[in-house]
């Protein structure tokens, strides 16, 4: 039994910066020669967050979250100032798993997983776990 | 890194003392579990079984928790069962090196709306590989 862990280190913009570590994700997993097992993948920070969606379908998504906490919320203000970046993170959650089946992810054609900046930040450092959980 | 060595799953049982109608910071005995425990690389779960309990991820300050509450509140009103499945029973973060990676504000904090007071249980699952480990760059 194996755990494998990288870290993934990027710069950001926001708010509603969305990067797709798919790419990254495969070529972690496609370089270990896993053929089975899970890959856990997970942003480090209290305010951002990992989506699983279609690449058509990830904006709709941040559209939704910006809806559900808006950074100015109808009558009286966030009592944490940029509370709506963290209830965005913790609604998304900051943790998803993709199961690593013949070698590649499992993941429906056109998905992806995706990295929401949810602050307004410029060139901000964030950090994202991917740890790979295998038999070999 | 690349570590080997047996996978193993431990479920260790925490009780935490609650108000009945709160939050309460879970992050300290999660960190303390993984360091008796002796997780060096793997994943710590942290779910309760308590009916009306919740477990999330989210930073432990005072005002961001009235937040938490205002926004439970409106989306849920005063069920207890829709917050507890809109919050969710269960949070979980990789251990490196033995070390929770949840970076500088998140916690795993216990939201507690069930209006009983007294001692909670928590379950904190560790998987993966304990201990004397075989380690690879």
């Amino acid at each position: 039994m194996k755990v494998f862990t990288a870290v993934l280190r990027f710069r950001t913009n926001g708010p509603s910066g969305i990067y797709d570590l798919t790419d990254a994700l495969e070529s972690v997993v496609k370089a270990l020669g896993v053929l089975e097992g899970v890959a856990w993948v997970s942003a480090k920070g209290a305010t951002p967050a990992l989506i699983i969606a279609s690449k058509d379908g990830v904006g709709d998504v941040v559209r939704c979250v910006e809806r559900l906490f808006p950074a100015v919320p109808e009558g009286e203000p966030w009592e944490h100032g940029n509370a709506y970046a963290h209830l965005r993170s913790t609604a998304l959650s900051t943790l998803k798993a993709v199961p690593i089946v013949g070698g590649g992810l499992a993941l429906p054609p056109g998905y992806g997983i995706y990295f929401l900046e949810t602050r307004p930040v410029q060139n901000h450092l964030r950090q994202v776990v991917i740890q790979v959980h295998a038999s070999s | 890194m690349r570590v080997s060595g047996e996978i193993l799953v431990k479920v260790v049982k925490v009780r935490i003392k609650s108000s009945g109608y709160g939050v309460e910071d879970l992050t300290e005995v999660v960190k303390d579990v993984v360091r008796v425990e002796g997780l060096r690389e793997g994943l710590v779960a942290v779910f309760t079984p308590e009916p009306g309990c919740s477990v999330t991820m989210i930073e432990y300050e005072p005002g961001l928790m009235k937040d938490l509450e205002r926004v439970i509140r409106e989306y849920c009103g005063t069920n207890p069962a829709l917050a507890e499945a809109l919050v969710g029973k269960f949070a979980a973060a990789p251990v490196v090196n033995g070390e929770v990676a949840l970076g500088t504000f998140k916690r795993f904090v216990l939201v507690d709306l069930s209006r009983r007071p007294g001692v909670k249980e928590v379950l904190v699952t560790l998987e993966g590989i304990h201990g004397g480990a075989e380690v690879q760059d």
